[in-house]
């Protein structure tokens, strides 16, 4: 782009229109900028290039109320630039940039008024009462930091002494934790030992009763077999099969080839056969046959009984009652299928290793306490608790305040919660998660997350903004969108150093 | 002022041919038809029982502009079997045959363009003492059923547009054998589904039929609950050929539109707007219904919203929020929460106590604030509103007429002021006085929500249709203007309480015919989907074709969380849409610009920047409305009305006739493509606005990254900016002017700027300034650019700063300014060969006084 340089005969017009509203500045001092900018607006020649060498222009073309560069830089005094930046000198109070667009607009940004020059809107310098009243305000806030100082001293020595003495503490426990680390490793020998010997001597007897038991099915699976083959010739049919009422499953009164069938799957079994494949099912059927024998029976001698109003009651008392008759038959059978108990020697072993397992037991538990114990302790210490540790001795602590009916409550490093004045029970604003602030005033703000679900809403979560304070107090809550809270909190813990705090503005 | 009646032969006539209709209720009436003729190609159409019934039907006459014109007719023949009649400006001419009844609408080319009754589907039920049909036990339909239906057909036209409000597509669908119909009864929809005919919060019986260089609108003027079925099919001329036969040629496949009226109760009435076009079709419907006086300039700027701002601290940190991150905002907004107790126009003393000092605040930087204030009143002798109230006996009453009628809303337990009643009115205009309204100021506007109205025990979450209003008129019978008597009640009182001197601003969500004479509207509670981006398009095209044009979407979406990539586009859609205001549900999370990522920021108060930008247009735009009724927003065919491929365009729009915008309505889209049109002559140009380099006519891509919304100038427009964006719009009036010149293929390109205070009604009294822009091509050497005043004694201080021309291939060699009483000037200027932008440096001519700017090449 480039632009065609003409030559200006007049400006008297040019001023009569402008003047009502945003006048022809003058040129040897040039509005808006400050005083440390001037030399970069002395005439060179009658030219003035644009600071970032879009365009040169006229050097009476500066503050004329025409954009002409590109980043504003010929216009510092006017609106004329939408990206430019007008500096308010605030003599009394502190200097600023402020957009262009707020230059001439009716209202009185720079408390000296220099933004309106040419509205036509007279602008009362309030710079020095605004510089009294900030000093006053400084003062109060020097004042609030100079006792909170002294107490984050305190706070920070208490904070190192936990921290030391938390550190301290370990050193036992660290002795502690070895000592029962070799113990419980001398201890899983032992046990490992006793075990072994409590397994061999239940495996033997184990082994043992098995074997007695096979021969004991064996005989009377061939008892029963002698039972059943009605026509003694060594085999059993689906025929004879069909003689035993307990196979009637469906009790229509008779057993049919289906019901025989699921018994007896081969057209005749030998002994071996039996042994093998049909007498455990044959057993099984004859218990569940008298088993709902009896609730049959039980059932229509119910219904023959006038009904009581609570009827399932009644009925629960009856098979509670009946129960244990019922068990106890099959019980009868079971009874000698159980395993004998262990030998004398077996059952010492056993208690010899149940010794072992309880101390080791024991031990593992203690020494996964001390392995809490120092990792808390390790966790304290190493824990952002400021670069001091002025916020130790906070954690474990909670500070509440009452905001009309709810009463809001602060435990730094666990949680924000909230409860009603009238009600019961905390509502979770959100746990802990960390500091939150922007580099590098990384400790002027926690977040707390993940506290009770809103309906229709995320789970609640909490900001909370730290200011100095001369005690712990929650000082704000709000809720700036629904289940979003947001605290501010004053402490101590947070005042720095008065003396090391950035001088007041000179121009204060 | 007359009113002209059909002399009675006609009537006499047309009741024996009803008779012979078959209209089963009819039986023991007769039809009383009037046919009024209003100035400007318009007739209306009204079929009445004839004074024995044993009730009146309601006529929502008080719905119509009261400054509307009637005008005898210039001829009117009656013969035997038909009655001719021409309006008074002889361009429209009726031809009501009366065996079968059938009423032919023929505009000034003699063109048969609408059909009453061809489908003979005119239906009557009369008013009867019994109860009869079926009986719900919550409506007690002490007179029966009423209702009246009557079939429209728009003879020549396959597409038609209006209906509103629904959120569904620009141009009217089929509905029968499709869906249900479209459904008119006002109702606060939860969480309302796109893309469907169910009733929403406004209702507007208009329809506009478009084809190529032809229009013409028909308004069911009818405020119970409407049905209507439409359908677009064409025919063979034989069904059309009484009047074909007479007054056009041969055609074999005609095209026909048709909308079949239902409604519960009223009176059949129908306005037709007889065009020829579709400036004349807008105009005559704006002489009826009205237009949108010139709103106040805030009101078209940016709002900022949300339910809820939380208290006083919530509101200095919003507005300082602005101002720190430089993004430029005129209102905030206060939702329910901000009264005592949902009690409206008192404030909650806890969270609001210095109501007067936190809108002064605001307003110290040339902002305004709005309350929320609804028609339900809370029930609590302690309220003086409602005290008041019960003491004059303002409320609606059930069907029994004395007792009041009750409902929960916000408040719980509620009463709903009947708008009906004279001593409502008067009661209600002085609640807005500020010794009234305590904490108020010239600096707070309203907002009307809930006035469908919403009661959330009632039927359908709205009223009894057998309530009773004043003067014993069943609430079924006015349903759907309730939202409108009561917002037209507020801007009464907003008026009164300055004493007519200031603007009134209210918001409505409840609107109905006129509505646009007293409310802006918004499309309510819509959702933070894509989806609902998307279709606040066509709803807001609807509204606007259908005499309604200061609308808006909530931007971002109430319900829900949008995501920064739909917050953002959606601001730059809002941005191009005449109201423009961001809003949020209590459950979702805050919204505010800065509290996005940096690029969703500056992406967006660039947006907001654009629409601040463009507000001189956007006003001018708001002027020419009150002058002919058009809209700001409007279709593509509003500027190329014999383009067809436009007629049903919902993702591009016309903002004036100088913008087509194509905002990006898609998700994970950063390149669209946008039709430009090619105009009548096939020669149209186009500029991009941002960069002011030509595009060709006809689909094209464009990339459109996060931060940009495709925006096209046409060739042939200027278009007045402001170039210094500051906070609040009122700041910039005085600003001066950059415009931008797009050439045409004459090389030539005309526009106009309207300004005044922005404020008050001063500009009535002349205290405003328009003018008139012109650039041509007066000779191959030298080209012209004059800026004419119009008319305007406002002792404006804006000037011309700078002007850009676009499409121009070479560089003058000389430019000089005019002025009046001021020597010639030379100007510099610079061009940019690559762009074909030449930019004059400051003509410095004031807009009050004509200058010329001359330029030789």
């Amino acid at each position: 782009m480039s632009w065609f340089r003409l030559i200006i005969l007049s400006s008297a017009s040019l001023l009569s229109v402008v003047s009502a509203s945003d006048q022809r500045l003058p040129m040897k001092n040039v509005v808006g900028i400050p005083k440390s900018r001037v030399v970069l607006y002395q005439p060179n020649g009658e030219n003035f290039q644009c600071f970032d060498g879009s365009n040169t222009i006229l050097f009476k073309q500066v503050n004329d109320n025409y954009c002409d560069c590109v980043d504003g830089s010929d216009e510092p005094g006017t609106s004329a630039c939408s990206n430019g930046h007008f500096f308010c000198q605030n003599l009394g109070y502190t200097s600023e940039y402020i957009p262009s667009s707020r230059v001439n607009d009716k209202i009185c940004d720079c408390c000296d008024g220099s933004d309106e020059h040419s509205s036509g809107v007279s602008c009362p310098n309030l710079c020095e009462e605004l510089g009294r009243a900030t000093r006053v305000e400084r003062e109060r806030l020097a004042a609030i930091a100079k006792v909170g100082f002294a107490k984050r001293l305190e706070l920070a020595k208490a904070g190192k002494e936990l921290k030391n003495q938390k550190l301290k503490d370990v050193e036992p426990l660290k002795e502690e934790k070895t000592s029962l680390e070799t113990y419980q490793k001398d201890l899983e020998v032992l046990k490992k030992t006793a075990e072994d010997l409590e397994r061999k001597l239940q495996d033997e007897h184990r082994d043992q009763w098995n074997a007695g038991q096979a021969e004991i099915k064996k005989k009377r699976a061939a008892d029963m077999f002698l039972e059943v083959d009605k026509n003694s010739d060594a085999k059993l049919t689906l025929d004879e099969v069909k003689l035993l009422p307990y196979l009637d499953t469906d009790h229509d009164g008779v057993v049919s080839d289906e019901e025989a069938k699921n018994i007896l799957s081969v057209e005749e079994s030998d002994i071996e056969h039996f042994v093998a494949s049909v007498y455990d099912l044959l057993k099984s059927a004859k218990r569940s046959f008298t088993q709902e024998k009896k609730l049959r029976e039980e059932e229509e001698a119910a219904e023959k009984e006038p009904e009581p109003d609570d009827d399932l009651v009644a009925d629960e008392d009856k098979s509670t009652a009946e129960e244990p008759h019922s068990n106890e038959e099959v019980q009868i059978e079971d009874e000698d299928e159980k395993m004998p108990p262990y030998p004398q020697e077996a059952q010492a072993a056993t208690e010899e290793a149940n010794k072992f397992r309880k101390l080791y037991d024991e031990t593992s538990n203690k020494l996964h306490e001390v392995n809490q114990k120092i990792k808390d302790a390790e966790t304290f210490a190493s824990a952002d608790f400021g670069e001091d540790f002025a916020w130790a001795p906070l954690k474990g602590q909670c500070f509440e305040t009452t905001v009309m009916q709810y009463v809001y409550k602060l435990c730094p490093f666990e949680k924000a919660s909230q409860k009603d004045k009238g009600g019961y029970g905390e509502t979770s604003l959100g746990n802990f998660k960390d500091w939150t602030g922007a580099a590098p005033r990384k400790h002027s703000k926690q977040t707390y997350h993940e506290g009770q679900q809103c309906w229709n809403g995320p789970q609640r979560s909490t900001q909370v903004e730290i200011e100095c304070g001369e005690e712990n107090e929650i000082v704000e809550v709000s809720e700036p969108a629904k289940c979003e809270y947001h605290f501010t909190f004053r402490t101590p813990a947070a005042c720095n150093d008065p003396e090391k705090e950035e001088p007041l503005h000179t121009e204060l | 002022m007359v009113r002209w009646l059909i002399p009675l032969l006609a009537i006499l006539s047309l009741s024996h041919a009803v008779k012979r209709e078959d209209f089963k209720t009819c039986e023991q009436s007769s039809f009383c038809k009037r046919h009024r003729s209003i100035t400007d190609s318009t007739f209306r159409v009204q079929i009445d029982e004839t004074n024995e019934a044993i009730r009146k039907r309601y006529v929502p006459e008080i719905a119509l502009d009261s400054q509307y014109k009637k005008q005898p007719f210039s001829s009117v023949d009656i013969s035997a079997v038909e009655a001719s009649i021409v309006t008074g400006d002889k361009n429209a001419k009726l031809i009501v045959t009366f065996d079968p009844f059938l009423v032919n609408v023929l505009n000034s080319h003699g063109e048969l363009v609408s059909q009453l009754n061809r489908e003979g589907k005119l239906k009557v039920e009369e008013f009867r003492k019994k109860e009869e049909g079926k009986r719900s036990f919550r409506d007690s339909k002490p007179f029966g059923s009423s209702s009246v239906g009557v079939d429209i057909s728009f003879v020549g036209f396959k597409t038609a547009f209006g209906l509103p409000e629904h959120a569904d597509s620009f141009a009217l669908r089929t509905t029968v054998g499709n869906t249900d119909p479209y459904r008119l009864y006002n109702l606060d929809v939860f969480e309302y589904e796109i893309n469907n005919p169910m009733a929403l919060y406004v209702a507007i019986p208009y329809i506009l039929a478009h084809r190529s260089n032809r229009s013409v609108g028909a308004l069911w003027f009818n405020a119970a609950e409407t049905w209507i079925d439409t359908s677009s099919s064409a025919s063979s001329k034989g069904i059309f050929r009484n009047v074909l036969d007479k007054v056009t040629g041969s055609a074999e496949n005609i095209p026909h539109f048709d909308a079949h009226f239902i409604s519960e109760s009223g009176l059949v009435d129908v306005f037709f707007f007889v065009g020829p076009t579709l400036r004349d079709v807008q105009r005559q419907n704006a002489k009826v219904t009205g237009v949108t006086p010139l709103p106040p300039i805030f009101s078209i700027a940016y709002h900022q919203c949300r339910w809820n701002y939380n208290d006083e601290q919530d509101v200095a940190k919003v507005n300082a929020g602005f101002d720190e991150w430089d993004i430029p905002m005129d209102v905030i907004w206060l939702d329910i929460e901000h009264t005592d107790g949902k009690k409206y126009f008192t404030w909650d003393q806890n969270k609001f106590g210095h109501a007067k000092e936190m809108i002064d605040n605001v307003a110290s930087k040339g902002r305004k604030m709005v309350t929320i204030i609804d028609p339900h009143i809370k029930k609590d002798d302690g309220y003086y509103v409602y005290k008041d109230a019960k003491d004059k006996g303002l409320f609606v009453k059930k069907a029994d007429g004395t007792t009041d009628f009750e409902g929960h809303c916000w408040p719980g337990s509620s009463e709903y002021l009947d708008f009906w009643h004279p001593e409502t009115r008067a009661y209600w205009k002085d609640q807005f006085s500020f010794s009234r309204y305590v904490g108020s100021t010239p600096d707070l506007f309203t907002w009307n929500d809930m006035n469908e109205p919403s009661v959330f025990s009632g039927p359908e979450i709205t009223m009894d249709k057998d309530a009773i209003h004043y003067g014993g008129i069943e609430h079924r019978e006015v349903h759907n203007m309730y939202g409108m008597m009561y917002h037209s009640a507020t801007f009464e009182g907003q008026l009164a309480r300055t004493g007519g001197k200031d603007r009134p601003f209210i918001l409505t969500r409840s609107g109905f015919v006129g509505t646009q004479r007293t409310a802006a509207i918004w499309t309510g509670d819509n959702t933070a989907e894509w989806g609902h981006l998307e279709i606040s398009v066509p709803m807001l095209l609807s509204l606007s074709v259908s005499g309604a044009p200061f609308v808006g979407a909530d931007v971002g979406g109430f319900f829900g969380n949008p995501d920064e990539q739909l917050l953002t586009r959606w601001y730059q859609a809002g941005a191009y849409q005449p109201f423009f205001r961001a809003h949020a549900h209590i459950d979702t999370r805050r919204r505010e610009p800065w509290l996005m990522s940096e690029s969703t920021r500056l992406a967006i108060r660039s947006a907001i920047r654009a629409r601040y930008a463009l507000l001189p247009y956007w006003y001018t735009l708001f002027q020419e409305h009150t002058v002919n009724g058009i809209p700001p927003m409007r279709p593509i065919f509003y500027g190329f009305p014999s383009e067809e491929q436009h007629f049903e365009e919902q993702k591009q729009w016309l903002l004036g006739d100088a913008l087509l915008v194509r905002p990006v309505l898609e998700k994970d889209t950063y390149n669209v493509m946008v039709n430009l049109p090619f105009g009548e002559n096939g020669d149209e140009r186009w500029y991009d606005w941002e960069t002011g380099v030509e595009q060709r006519a006809g689909q094209i891509y464009v990339d459109a990254p996060i931060e940009a919304t495709p925006v096209f100038q046409r060739g042939g427009t200027i278009v007045p900016t402001w170039q210094r964006i500051r906070r609040a719009s009122i700041l910039m009036l005085d600003d001066p002017l950059t415009l931008f010149v797009a050439l045409d293929s004459t090389k030539s390109a005309k526009g106009e700027v309207y300004l005044d205070d922005g404020k008050t009604h001063d500009y009535r009294e002349g205290k405003f300034i328009h003018t008139q822009f012109h650039y041509r091509a007066e000779t191959p050497s030298k080209s012209v650019f004059e800026s004419k005043v119009l008319g305007g004694n406002r002792d404006a201080k804006n000037w011309v700063e700078r002007i850009q021309i676009r499409g121009i291939d070479q560089a003058p060699k000389t430019v000089e300014v005019i002025r009046l009483s001021d020597p010639t000037e030379v100007l510099e200027f610079s061009h940019d060969r690559d762009r074909k932008v030449l930019t004059i440096r400051n003509p410095a001519a004031l807009l009050t006084q004509s200058f010329t700017v001359n330029l030789f090449f």
